[in-house]
This record gives C-alpha cells, structure tokens and sequence, in this order.
C-alpha cells in the first residue's frame, strides 16, 4: 500500500472524509498510478534487414575448408524486385523460351511484383539448414 | 559509399582496396542511358531502379574463405 492511499484511510478513519469521498479519491489514485510497463512479448518483433547465406564446406580440396558468407540488405531485394520491373515483356518471352528449352517451363510474364514484394515479406521467418557430413549450408534472415 | 575489397593470396599476403562507388556510379550513368534508349525502357524508370538498388547496397557482404586464399566484399 502506497502513502497516499494510507493516508486517505487514515483520513476516512478520523472522520476528515466521508466513505464516498474516501472512494473518489482512491479512484483518482488509481487513474494517476502508470500502467506497467508491457512485458517483452508486448513490443513488436524487430523486422531483420539482412539475408544471411553461410556455407562451411570441409570439402573445399587441397588447401583446407571452404567458408562463405553472404549477408543481402532485404532491401536490396525489394529494389531488384522494382528493376526487374523495367524488363520489357519482348525479353521476358526470350527467357521464357530459353527456360522453356532448358527444361524449366516457367511463364515470366505472369510473375508480378506485387507477388515477389509479398515473397520478400515472407522472408523474415525464413530459415533454411542443410546438414551434410561434408558441408553446412544455412539461410536465415536476422 | 564505400566498397572495402579485401584478398589474401596463396603466398599468404594480404591486398586491401578501398573504391569509393559514388564516382563510379557517375560514369556508369550515361552507359544506362544508352543502355536504356536502345533497349526501349523509360531512362528514368532505369535511373530511379538504379539509385534503389544503389540507396540498399550499404550493408552488404560478400564473404569468401577457400583454405589460403580469401576475398571479401563489404559496402558501406
């Protein structure tokens, strides 16, 4: 129990308040009293900014294992995205057909931006191991 | 804007560079223009995706480490 409160009980008890103006000033006590502070799990997850590939190869040869490291600002991503944009659909029916004969029958064209913006949104909860007794691959975004 | 490139040789030496991009993104401009009248995309839809892709680079890194040797990209 805080002071003030202790000290309107007290005044109740010696008869300087009435029960009901005990209770409006224990109201007005309990108005001004801040809120709690809100808990971790209150507060918005932090978005990650970068796409990080990390790849640990023992088989690297001769000269000993192989380490890459590639961190990509999502935001660089999403300006790729715009860029790709800009290609002219004569292009994209080139690369549709050179996929096409490569065995990878994918339509270009029917891939919007809005889509691959969405794509990268989804990024955040990527993580992706891959644990071989030879090499380790992760994706993750932080 | 800076691009600090980094590289050990078999030899064990270690070269460092540091290219500031900004300049060289200068002289790459009047080639996207050519760039872009000649494959029929809007100059300033090229421009604008490029000074994008440019504002989002800083950040980014390239990391490579094959037993001796090594490269490395960081930008800034």
């Amino acid at each position: 129990m805080n002071e003030q409160r202790r000290q309107i009980l007290q005044m109740l008890s010696e008869g300087k308040v009435t029960a009901d103006e005990a209770e409006r000033l224990l109201d007005a006590l309990d108005r001004q009293q801040p809120e709690p502070p809100p808990t971790p799990a209150a507060y918005p997850k932090a978005r990650p900014k970068y796409l990080r590939v990390v790849v640990h190869s023992e088989e690297g040869g001769s000269d000993g294992p192989t380490r890459i490291n590639v961190r990509v600002p999502i935001q660089l991503l999403r300006a790729g995205v715009k860029l790709a944009s800009l290609v002219p659909p004569q292009a994209l029916l080139k690369v549709n057909a050179e996929l096409g004969k490569s065995g990878v029958p994918i339509d270009l064209t029917q891939l919007k931006p809005e889509q691959l913006e969405e794509l990268i949104d989804q990024l955040d909860e990527v993580t992706i191991d891959v644990d071989d007794p030879g090499a380790k691959i992760q994706v993750f975004a932080e | 804007m800076l691009a600090a490139v980094r590289y050990r040789g078999r030899d064990g030496r270690r070269r460092r560079w540091f290219v500031p991009l900004l300049p060289l993104l200068l002289l790459l401009i009047p080639i996207l223009l050519i760039a872009c009248v000649y494959f029929r995309i809007s100059p300033l839809g090229g421009l604008r995706g490029l000074g994008r892709v440019v504002w989002a680079l800083p950040g980014a890194v390239f990391d490579l480490d094959d037993g001796e040797t090594a490269f490395s990209i960081h930008l800034r």
